[in-house]
């Protein structure tokens, strides 16, 4: 009966100190080296590295790797070794190829080359059957293979201030596709596709010249988080009505002079950056009692509506760049205390 | 006259870690002309305008001693007293170079360290701004340190100037304030909220707790890509709303580490807010026994040590993989 117990016991350490290892993070290649077997994760990020190390490519059971903000001019292609590897972040380096042989890497979900100085993708990117997160922000792309168009899994996509043109061309059937980021692309309208992927909950379109959005656009019912700032746009769109859960709403930096009546209807926003745009009444906003974050910033707004003390959520009021009195502003820190109010 | 303590010290920088070249030689000064020449000769437009002051100089500039009596004390006076030189010269990394600690005048008073490196190259440290500083070399427990000196913070009713001291340490290229009395006290969540300025500084809180979960609400000015050495901005691609990770416990330990290096109670104390150009900080240190520790810092400047856990915490901006929270 003793020596059950004590193999019991024996055998429970042994599985527990090596579930321990198996779960550790590995943040230093030597002593990665020396536990081979058991390094599943390594994060060599931050750490002035400016040549691939290929003694990495000996972790045959590596599944996660990230080497961002480092000085990495190349992969090479000894990275097919690392079989099972998921995820794989180089972002913020110096990296112009990508090599054929990474899109090898077929057990690859999360691939993060944003930040870097890639031109091109290969066609074999197509092959990435798996891949739910693609980050290729900040590149310098000017076009994407065909076979793009194949990475029907992704959840989530980012080609912000890319030289990405006519995107119609790129963007395929990503009906998981939940955020996207289309920033900085100088987009002039918004591909009509993007109705299509009914899961998105996150779309950001930043510093285009967009003045309007699809009819369908209120069709993605699912929209939580949508950022228009730095466009085109003389109105709130009216699709946005229909986004009934919409919590985080940007559209600084555009001509909009009216806040609609509807736009009160929008409950759930928690979170909205108006500033820099012409408006000089905020009396609709008064109903979004969620609203923890509002940015009005340089606006024309002389006076604030009295309804605006139900607010008693917000947290952050930014009200610069405007011209309401002293007086009005001090009544408002009486009744939300709490408020950081930005004034100046 | 406009009372002098604006601040209680403004640190410009930690640490320049910027070569300097020198074709004189620190071993040649043997006094404030030849040590002025010196930091003159450096090729740093900041250091070429130092000028030392002379004793008439120091002479004329004075600070109340105590906000009802209004009477004036030389900056002369408590260099005097405090022994304070306006150079002095030893090998205070002990990496067989001499260094420079020099106090001198460009547009306002200032304490450089100029630490050697060898073949003319100088790590330049600005240790203090203002009239308000006075630094010298000292020991403790046979290593080198340096002994800070500064006017102690007004409150508000009352006010009499008191010198303080505080002794500083100097570890891989950074200042630390050395403390006897440590914070012993369990700490299981940082919260770290920074304000505007009259500028575009960064406005953001960040909860950290010790197991590395995170929560980070950018609020204006954050930017998704650090600027690398000579890069331009192209865009305003700002993060923005509620956003999470989990950060490695390596990076939460060098944290805490200076933070329970630290005498809370004294960096705790009141601040001067003379200005509001400059943004203001608070940080939140929450233990195990359910107290907790506010610090607020205007301007960022309370301690060398503090200096750099905000430094730490808002790299963490950058160097983590942040991810939208769900609601």
């Amino acid at each position: 009966m003793m020596k059950k117990l004590l193999f019991l016991n024996i055998l429970f350490i042994h599985l527990f100190l090596k579930q321990g290892i198996a779960q550790h993070t590995f943040e230093n290649l030597e002593l990665a080296l020396q536990n081979i077997e058991q390094v599943k994760k390594l994060d060599l990020r931050v750490q002035k590295i400016n040549e691939f190390p290929k003694e990495i490519f000996q972790l045959i059971h590596l599944e996660e790797l990230d080497l961002s903000i480092n000085q990495i001019r190349s992969i090479p292609k000894e990275i097919v070794q690392l079989k099972k590897l998921r995820i794989l972040d180089l972002s913020d380096n110096d990296i112009k190829e990508i090599p054929k042989e990474l899109f090898l890497l077929h057990q690859l979900e999360e691939l993060d080359i944003s930040m870097n100085q890639i031109l091109e993708l290969p066609e074999e990117i197509g092959q990435f059957r798996l891949l739910k997160h693609l980050d290729l922000g900040m590149n310098r792309l000017e076009t994407l293979p065909s076979s793009f168009k194949e990475l029907t899994q992704l959840e989530f996509l980012n080609l912000e201030e890319t030289q990405l043109s006519d995107l119609e061309t790129f963007l395929g059937p990503f009906t998981k596709l939940n955020t996207l980021h289309l920033n900085y692309l100088d987009l002039e309208a918004v591909p009509d596709c993007i109705c299509e992927y009914k899961n998105l909950e996150y779309i950001s379109l930043e510093g285009n010249s967009i003045s309007d959005l699809p009819d369908c656009f209120g069709s993605l019912k699912k929209l939580e988080i949508l950022h228009l700032d730095m466009n085109q746009f003389s109105e709130i769109p009216p699709e946005v009505r229909s986004l009934e859960i919409l919590f985080e709403f940007t559209i600084s930096e555009n001509n909009i002079t009216i806040i609609p009546a509807w736009f009160s209807q929008l409950k759930e926003i928690g979170f909205l950056f108006i500033g820099d745009n012409q408006i000089k009444d905020i009396s609709p906003l008064c109903q979004l009692e969620k609203l923890e974050t509002l940015s009005i910033m340089n606006n024309k707004l002389d006076s604030l509506p009295e309804c605006i003390h139900r607010l008693e959520k917000l947290d952050l009021f930014n009200i610069s760049g405007n011209d309401i009195p002293q007086e009005t502003l001090e009544k408002l820190l009486e009744s939300i205390p709490e408020l950081y109010l930005i004034a100046r | 006259m406009r009372v002098i303590l604006i601040h209680l010290f403004f640190i410009i920088s930690l640490s320049f870690s910027l070569a300097q070249e020198n074709t004189l030689s620190i071993e040649d000064i043997s006094n404030d002309t030849e040590a002025n020449a010196f930091v003159n000769a450096m090729d740093n437009l900041f250091l070429e305008c130092i000028k030392i002051p002379s004793p008439e100089e120091l002479e004329e500039i004075k600070v109340r001693d105590n906000l009802d009596t209004w009477s004036e004390i030389s900056l002369a006076e408590i260099s005097d007293s405090l022994d304070i030189r306006n150079y002095e010269i030893m090998d205070f990394d002990n990496n067989g170079h001499l260094d420079l600690l020099i106090r001198g005048d460009c547009t306002q008073l200032l304490t450089i360290l100029l630490m050697n490196q060898g073949n003319n190259k100088f790590d330049d440290y600005y240790l203090s701004q203002g009239n308000e500083a006075f630094i010298k070399f000292g020991q403790l427990d046979g290593k080198n340190v340096l002994e800070y000196y500064y006017m102690d913070c007004q409150s508000n009713s009352s006010f009499q100037l008191k010198i303080k001291k505080r002794t500083l340490t100097f570890k891989s290229g950074r200042f630390y304030e050395y403390y006897d009395q440590k914070n012993n006290k369990e700490i299981v969540g940082l919260y770290y909220k920074t304000t505007a300025c009259f500028g575009t500084c960064p406005v953001f809180e960040m909860s950290i707790q010790v197991d590395g979960t995170s929560i980070y609400k950018p609020k204006m000015f954050n930017y998704k890509k650090k600027l690398k050495k000579g890069e331009i901005r192209k865009s305003k691609n700002e993060r923005k709303g509620i956003l999470k990770t989990t950060i490695t416990k390596k990076y939460i330990n060098e944290i805490l580490d200076i933070i329970t290096s630290i005498d809370i109670n004294d960096v705790k104390k009141c601040k001067t807010t003379g200005s509001t150009d400059e943004p203001n900080c608070y940080l939140t240190i929450r233990y195990a026994d359910g107290s907790i520790d506010k610090i607020s810092d205007y301007g960022k400047d309370t301690s060398f040590s503090l200096q750099y856990v905000y430094h730490l915490i808002e790299e963490l901006r950058y160097n983590q993989k942040w991810k939208k929270s769900p609601r």
